[in-house]
């Protein structure tokens, strides 16, 4: 959306947004809590606030957008195939603009050894599940690194009554952000084990516990919990790119979290207006 | 790859007030990303860059107020929707498990638009809470 409202306000004419969704805002619908717009909109918001009132500004931006159109291909460096309800289209474009965001590291890109038992989720998948289906992934839950989404996600399995053991780091540092870990781990009592490795997954149809290690002492030792929630970080979501053995440039951006991990969405969004400016004024 | 840094804000921060070291405490601010580490003995505050984080230190010594921020269950024929709601200002951490009961119990006979108030609690103690998302 912001790409759109920076070129838009740039003077360019003809700008469209495909969303696979069927809804604009992307990832800040399910960002209910706190902590987004103090920057760009100097008032502190929940990420679905936030999104509505930047939906606004698009809409004033009079950009046209498509929903629930997935793109599936880009080819010649201008093409863009996508499939939406009305079946497979295709649009030419001076620029073609990825503000896919990011993919979120997964169990299997760790080389954790162990089963695959049930129970096993990404932070973000956790919080689509609680925040917009209602459904609560576990009971007895281990946070596995000390990303945002993992420490926002360890208060909300609090609030809807599930119990979170602990959060797992393996550096010796924290990787969110300091106020998310002292109002989401402090306030609840959720202790952060800096240093902690996870070396096993234990169980056979649903996670049962896992083993690991304390790196400081080098000390192992088994938690017993029914379910993991892994936030070890981001990464920019560039496949399309990738498929079309292109890369940016001459024609094709890449913007947002799509281009590097920004720590606030507020960041995003300027970054995401800068790049859409840069377009008119034909700099990019 | 460009890293952007939080930038430093335009206000200094302030000299160093001479605190009752006997009361002294210290907090992380969590108004901002900034994050500042503060220092408080209830009357003065060291280490805010700014009024709201003089304002949080003194609060948090008294009693620490957040923000809750949950969803309200709507069933309808297709299945359970979720509306994103927040508390209309901070309540105090320690009632944080009795609010979430209230708002837990709430059911909607509506879908109420974003920004609209939703009340919980007895009529002596109520809390305000408002919508801040849609339901699809």
């Amino acid at each position: 959306m912001a790409v759109a409202v920076g070129a838009s306000s740039a003077g360019l004419k003809r700008v469209l947004v495909l969303e696979r969704h069927p809804r604009l805002g992307g990832i800040l619908n399910q960002c209910i809590h706190v902590g987004f717009g103090l920057r760009y909109f100097k008032e502190e918001l929940t990420g679905t606030e936030y999104a509505a009132r930047y939906k606004k500004l698009f809409q004033q931006a009079g950009v046209e957008v498509k929903t629930s159109s997935f793109v599936h291909k880009i080819s010649d460096r201008k093409q863009v195939t996508f499939v939406c309800p009305e079946g497979e289209l295709f649009v030419s474009a001076d620029h073609i603009v990825l503000a896919t965001g990011c993919r979120e590291r997964t169990r299997e890109m760790l080389t954790i050894p162990g089963t695959r038992p049930a129970g096993i989720f990404t932070a973000g998948l956790a919080q689509e599940m609680v925040n917009i289906h209602g459904i609560l992934p576990g009971k007895n839950v281990v946070v596995i690194g000390s990303g945002d989404i993992g420490l926002i996600m360890a208060r909300r399995m609090v609030l809807e009554g599930a119990k979170v053991q602990a959060v797992l780091e393996i550096l010796d540092h924290l990787s969110g952000l300091v106020r998310n870990k002292i109002q989401c781990l402090d306030d609840f009592g959720i202790p952060l084990y800096l240093q902690h490795e996870t070396l096993e997954i234990i169980g056979k149809d649903r996670v049962e516990a896992i083993r690991y290690r304390d790196n400081t002492t080098g000390k192992e030792n088994v938690m017993a919990c029914d379910t993991l929630l892994f936030s070890v970080g981001l990464i920019p979501e560039r496949d399309l790119l990738i498929d079309a053995g292109i890369e940016p440039g001459d024609g094709i951006h890449v913007a947002g979290n799509a281009d590097y991990v920004h720590d606030l969405a507020d960041w995003v969004t300027k970054d995401g207006e800068k790049l859409g400016r840069s377009l008119r004024s034909g700099n990019a | 790859m460009e890293t952007r840094v939080e930038k430093k804000p335009k206000t200094k921060r302030k000299t160093e007030k001479p605190l009752d070291r006997d009361k002294a405490k210290r907090y992380t601010c969590i108004v901002c990303p900034a994050c500042c580490d503060l220092e408080t003995d209830g009357t003065d505050v060291n280490g805010a860059r700014c009024p709201k984080g003089e304002a949080f230190a003194r609060q948090e010594m008294i009693a620490p107020l957040r923000v809750i921020t949950t969803t309200v269950r709507y069933e309808t024929p297709k299945g359970a929707r979720m509306l994103p709601v927040k508390t209309s200002c901070p309540v105090p951490l320690a009632l944080i498990p009795a609010v979430m009961k209230q708002i837990k119990a709430l059911s909607l006979s509506e879908i109420p638009d974003i920004g609209t108030r939703l009340t919980t609690g007895s009529s002596a103690e109520p809390v305000e809470w408002v919508v801040t998302g849609e339901l699809v």
